[in-house]
């Protein structure tokens, strides 16, 4: 399910590796090129919309004979009904929904690391309350409630939207950062480091961080691609990004009710929607085994 | 506990920001007059505590509330529409659950094959497609373009006056579109979590003693399978969640009537009570799934049996 | 009789000739990464006598458990055994072998115990479901009668109450049982011959004697021959009628037992040997070969072990030893067999 609720989503991310010695250059894996290649391609043409695309994604250019084109040579995706490009509108719709996603799991990244830090540090009475809240938190479902609080206002800015994904995002990396530094608490180096009188912040900074990366790699590569699927659904029932570009979830909410017969409103900007989530699962897929712990050969 | 826990949390939520807008700006067309007299009707005009004191008496009463945007009261909305979704959803997890673990199964014990990289390759796919995305396309594709199945409700018109077997298999025809959006993602996703469960324990060693024995290689791989299932059970009542949010998303698609499409339109319309019903039930239902899953893999795995 | 013969189950070899396993050329190969084969077992010839005990020494590195996993064809993939070996078990040619019939000999007519125990069984199955798998697999007994094979087994490996420890599951046993059950399930049919991979390792000391007598038990008992796989001179001592040391995938020297302890040859086995700490004797510090086992993508030219031997010359860089016999059964691979004049200490260039 690309719209995961928390809950169902730590399954996949809860085999995010733990406690692998970050043994291996991550780059140096063959596995890698390609995912990566992809995520840097993907990001490039985001940026690069303005080059990519002739026309404007929000001119008007003639509404009367210019709108619910049919793709075509002069409009590659077609036009909707306010006779507006629809390729360039996807293009642009790129920077909303990947600044949207990767600002979003960055919020949640540190919201959970700290939060699942905090509890592993503390530990005792500290630790089990936290995590019962988490419990409750992850009980919660999660687009129910985006979709509550989005409907407070008619227009969901930009900001509000990342705050909202970002805060109802980080349960899972809290759990999984937890338990990583858990675990490294407890190992033997550690407890040498600490009789050879390391004093703690530096323990945290070069023993235990370089841990916590796997980990969080993954989960941003894979976050994000559940974010942008949201946020993409969010767009698309109506509680998404408007002005200045439409994420592609608005695109498609634009053509909702036309998909029928324009089905060019729906069917590219889903396309462009799969094929961005695809790039990042696969760049986590492939983070994850590139982490993985190796294999003893018998 | 948590399920308690649950309830109180997600009142609290609900109630926090849903007092802050008690001005129903959706239901512009009514008259000043006779929106305020429906405010004091729904005791809308009272101060915030007072109201989420009374709110809380009612749930201790088993009440609700009522829903205005169905005009009627919410444990009926509830009743009516809380089946419908459990069933397609059911219906969804059991035929991903099946597929997916066979496909994994055979795909962990076949790593690396030209199969096990095409069903992974495709697995992947399926996996990223947006819900709504898929339920679009599946539309498109074979209730408009193909015209095999019908493109939204639940029931045709004929249903009234046919006999049950047909309003049965028209009920069911109409649940297919809705039905396949959703499994052939879950389905993707618990292929993919099997394979790697099955791959790590392909690689245990007593899968090598199991070989040595001179069991078959199917006996071998029924052995890796029996280990491997255990972590694919956790997952089962963990996509309780997931599999809500691909309702509420196919279910506004295919105009299906059931619980998704109710909470959506009452969120639309700012309908306090069914939202905060809503997160309650569907909170209880994402607790009560991952209890039995615990519950059931805590029985299978000799590990955590108890004598 | 010599100890070497006092050790073999069966003093006088079966009559009707033949060893009962005959391996000659074994060459196993793993893909290493970037095209290049790396050969954990590069050329080993042996035989094993019916009833015989050999034991198989060698550092973790050296390729004895990928030669224990060739017997079974049980080489993991991408590993493969490469075509010129030969594997010849009871005159079964075993590497042209159809599946069925391989089947049909493991754990029947050859067994192998693992090293491990805890990973090795299945977590989820009664050690006694397990065991009792080998007998339904093997033979047509009812469940019934394989549940009662197991348990009967269970006890003759000395397992205390064993029809209630049947249906316990790996994790509630100690590690010194759960190798009994392994053992239980290698040796419930009788097989021929047992290939035991590192039994004692995971052990400690107390339990290890108690299994390496486990063992010489059930030696006597089922006449059976025994492959002990161990980097431990002592179990060596104790349990081997004859020795093959391996290093850097090659037989560097073989010899019944006595004949190693007292007149090991290679340099190799000296330096084995005297590593061993001996009370009693005036050492200000232990004796170790220094440098340490070259991977298998990178030996050395000519000699595998002249980097850390103390007696390298030139001829070693330049010329691979070849297996020399030097005594009845005593078999040596190096130079100094030839040219024992040139046996003086050196610094070695670790």
């Amino acid at each position: 399910m690309a719209a995961l609720g928390p809950t169902g989503r730590n399954a996949e991310l809860a085999r995010a590796p733990l406690s692998a010695a970050p043994s291996k250059r991550p780059h140096t894996h063959r596995a890698l090129r390609t995912p990566l290649a992809l995520t840097l391609l993907l990001v490039l043409v985001a940026l690069a919309a303005p080059i990519l695309a002739p026309a404007s994604p929000i001119a008007q250019p003639d509404i009367v004979a210019q709108r619910s084109l049919p793709p075509s040579f002069a409009h590659l995706f077609g036009t909707d009904s306010y006779s507006r490009d629809v390729y360039a509108r996807v293009l642009y719709g790129a920077r909303v929904s990947l600044s949207v996603a990767s600002l979003s799991v960055a919020i949640a990244l540190l919201l959970g690391t700290c939060y699942g830090a905090i509890a592993a540090f503390a530990g005792g009475t500290v630790d089990r309350v936290l995590m019962r809240t988490l419990d409750v938190l992850l009980a919660l479902p999660r687009l129910l409630l985006l979709l509550a609080l989005s409907s407070f206002r008619d227009e969901v800015p930009f900001t509000y939207l990342v705050i909202l994904l970002g805060f109802t995002g980080w349960y899972g990396v809290a759990r999984n950062v937890r338990s990583e530094i858990q675990s490294q608490l407890t190992r033997d180096y550690l407890h040498a480091a600490r009789a050879t009188g390391v004093p703690r912040i530096r323990m945290l900074t070069r023993h235990i961080l370089p841990h916590l990366i796997p980990v969080l790699a993954v989960y941003a590569s894979l976050g994000v691609a559940q974010t942008i699927a949201l946020e993409a659904g969010l767009s698309y029932l109506g509680f998404g990004v408007r002005a200045p570009n439409p994420s592609w979830g608005t695109i498609m909410h634009d053509g909702f009710s036309v998909v029928r017969d324009q089905w060019w409103l729906t069917v590219f900007p889903g396309l462009a929607t799969l094929l961005a989530v695809l790039v990042c699962n696969w760049l986590g897929d492939a983070l994850r085994d590139a982490f993985a712990p190796e294999q003893v050969p018998a | 506990m948590v399920f308690v826990a649950a309830t109180a949390a997600s009142v609290l939520i609900r109630t926090a920001p849903g007092d802050a807008l008690t001005d129903e700006g959706t239901i512009g067309r009514m008259p000043a007059a006779v929106r305020a007299t429906r405010r004091v009707q729904l005791g809308l005009d009272l101060p915030p505590a007072q109201q989420y004191v009374r709110r809380l008496r009612a749930y201790s009463r088993g009440d609700l509330g009522w829903s205005t945007s169905e005009e009627r009261p919410v444990n009926e909305v509830l009743r009516e529409r809380i089946p419908r979704t459990l069933w397609l959803m059911s219906l969804a997890l059991a035929a991903s659950l099946l597929m997916g673990i066979a496909l994994g199964a055979w795909q962990g014990a076949h790593v690396g094959s030209r199969g096990d990289r095409a069903w992974s390759f495709v697995s992947l796919v399926l996996f990223s497609f947006p819900e709504f995305w898929i339920a679009i396309v599946l539309m498109l594709l074979f209730a408009s373009w193909l015209g095999w199945f019908p493109t939204m409700g639940m029931t045709s018109d004929i249903a009234f006056e046919s006999s049950s077997m047909r309003a049965l298999l028209d009920r069911a025809h109409h649940l297919v579109l809705p039905w396949l959006s959703l499994t052939l993602i879950g389905t993707a996703y618990v292929a993919r979590f099997q394979r790697a469960a099955m791959r790590d324990v392909f690689g245990a060693p007593f899968v090598q003693t199991a070989r040595g024995k001179g069991l078959a290689e199917a006996a071998v791989r029924r052995h890796a399978l029996r280990a491997a299932l255990l972590p694919v059970i956790a997952l089962g009542g963990m996509l309780v969640p997931s599999l809500f949010a691909g309702a509420v998303f196919v279910e506004s698609i295919f105009a299906w009537p059931g619980m998704g499409l109710a909470l959506l339109n009452a969120t639309q319309g700012r309908d306090y009570d069914l939202v905060g019903a809503g997160i309650i039930v569907v909170s209880a239902m994402t607790v009560a799934g991952s209890f039995a899953a615990e519950l059931l893999r805590e029985v299978a795995d000799p590990r955590t049996r108890r004598g | 009789m010599t100890l070497s013969q006092l050790r073999s189950s069966q003093p006088v070899p079966a009559v009707g000739g033949g060893p009962l396993l005959n391996v000659q050329a074994l060459h196993v190969a793993f893909p290493a990464g970037g095209g290049a084969i790396a050969r954990a077992v590069d050329g080993i010839s042996f035989t094993i006598a019916h009833g015989e005990t050999v034991c198989l020494v060698g550092e973790s590195g050296c390729g004895k458990s990928v030669t224990a996993l060739s017997l079974l064809r049980l080489v993991p993939s991408p590993g493969r055994i490469e075509a010129g070996s030969a594997i010849h078990f009871n005159g079964l040619d075993l590497l042209t072998l159809p599946d069925e019939e391989l089947r049909s000999i493991r754990g029947n007519r050859m067994a192998m115990i693992f090293q491990e125990p805890m990973t090795a069984l299945n977590p989820v199955l009664s050690v006694g479901d397990q065991i009792a798998e080998v007998v339904r697999v093997h033979t047509k007994a009812s469940r019934r009668d394989a549940w009662d094979k197991a348990v009967d087994m269970l006890g003759q490996v000395g397992i205390a109450d064993p029809a209630t420890r049947a249906k316990q599951y790996p994790h509630e046993l100690s590690g010194g049982m759960r190798q009994r059950v392994m053992i239980a399930m290698a040796l419930v049919l009788e097989p021929q011959f047992v290939i035991a991979d590192e039994p004692t390792t995971a052990l400690d000391v107390t339990i290890q004697a108690q299994i390496l007598e486990l063992l010489r038990e059930l030696r006597a008992r089922t006449g059976m021959a025994l492959l002990l796989i161990t980097h431990d001179l002592g179990v060596v001592a104790e349990m081997a009628s004859r020795v093959i040391v391996m290093y850097a995938g090659q037989v560097v020297e073989e010899a019944p037992v006595e004949a190693l302890f007292a007149n090991a040859s290679h340099p190799y086995t000296e330096g084995l040997l005297a590593a061993i700490p001996r009370l009693g004797a005036d050492q200000a510090r232990l004796t170790t070969i220094p440098g340490t086992v070259p991977a298998p993508t990178d030996w050395p030219t000519g000699c595998r072990f002249r980097e850390r031997c103390a007696y390298a010359y030139d001829r070693c860089a330049t010329e691979a030893p070849a297996l020399v016999q030097i005594g009845s059964a005593h078999r040596v691979r190096c130079h100094l067999v030839q040219e024992p004049e040139r046996r003086v200490r050196r610094e070695p260039r670790a």
